[in-house]
């Protein structure tokens, strides 16, 4: 398995199918990020493909004084938030609010959730945070991003990039402690 | 709430894109039209490069009092200047070719025809 850099640069040579291997690694992250701003997963879609796209005919000016998936991210962050600039924002329609409701009227006193209703909850919690507390929270712990690769990717200072952090794990762990109530130990 | 469950939590957020994600955006990438860019650097040396070519017969006319015509050996020399730079970058057309697929195809199918 080549490294990435070499990776890089036999792409820019002309093996453009090597491409492949860079759109499978980073696709998923990448959609997620731009859910986070989008909150439409067909339209999060459609900028991640534009966003690969844009990386592809800009590949030759990658200067490595970033990683490439910072460079990445911040042309998926960039291209959403120019997306929403354009569109009116529609409300998050991400988890039917009847699954949040069939969650929260379980009356089991053995409450076990199966696991794509604790996705469901996760997104449902992550949805209705702010914009830049629920994009720190994913770059930082999905993405596995350092906190000055989160400030290159973001525009954010480090300090906000530090606050938006903490308020997002705060209120991560409060809105989810609203929704699940008492039975969040077994949701854990 | 402990970080390590937060960290959990988030990662069940990963979303997964659709199936033929990656070959979506690999058949945009087969049509992107590659325009053949010189980098800057090189551009201003070869227009560099042919003022001089063009200035060598004018200059030798000049230096020698002599008359003859500057347009065949200036052409000659531009024209061997070409085929060096060709074989140095003989790469370069290569890819630039291979990033055109819009072009290799009809020309493929004319060529077919007259076969």
């Amino acid at each position: 398995m080549m490294d990435e850099i070499t990776l890089l640069k036999r792409i820019i040579q002309g093996e453009t199918a090597l491409f492949k291997v860079i759109v499978e690694k980073y696709k998923d992250i990448s959609l997620t990020l731009a859910y986070s701003i989008l909150k439409d997963k067909e339209e999060a879609e459609d900028i991640v493909q534009d966003s690969f796209l844009k990386a592809f005919v800009n590949l030759s000016k990658f200067n490595h004084q970033s990683t490439f998936r910072s460079w990445l991210y911040r042309i998926v962050v960039n291209t959403s938030y120019h997306s929403i600039e354009k569109r009116k924002i529609r409300k998050s329609s991400a988890i039917d609010d009847q699954v949040m409701d069939d969650i929260q009227s379980t009356e089991t006193s053995e409450y076990r959730l199966l696991s794509n209703e604790r996705k469901d909850a996760v997104q449902y919690v992550l949805s209705r945070m702010k914009i830049t507390e629920a994009l720190v929270l994913r770059l930082y712990y999905l993405g596995e991003l350092s906190l000055s690769e989160i400030v290159d990717i973001t525009g954010l200072s480090l300090s906000n990039v530090k606050v938006s952090l903490h308020r997002g794990r705060k209120n991560f762990g409060d809105q989810l402690r609203n929704l699940i109530g008492e039975e969040l130990e077994d949701f854990l | 709430m402990n970080e390590e469950i937060i960290k959990e939590l988030v990662n069940e957020s990963l979303l997964k894109t659709s199936v033929d994600f990656t070959d979506s955006i690999m058949k945009k990438i087969g049509r992107q039209r590659t325009v053949f860019k010189l980098p800057r650097r090189s551009g201003i040396l070869m227009g560099i490069s042919i003022i001089l070519i063009f200035s060598i017969p004018i200059l030798w006319n000049y230096f020698t009092n002599r008359n003859t015509s500057v347009l065949l050996p200036s052409l000659f020399i531009l024209l061997v200047f070409i085929l060096i730079n060709m074989c140095i970058k003989l790469k370069e057309v290569q890819r630039m070719i291979s990033n055109m697929p819009t072009l290799v195809e009809p020309m493929n199918k004319i060529g077919t025809k007259f076969l």
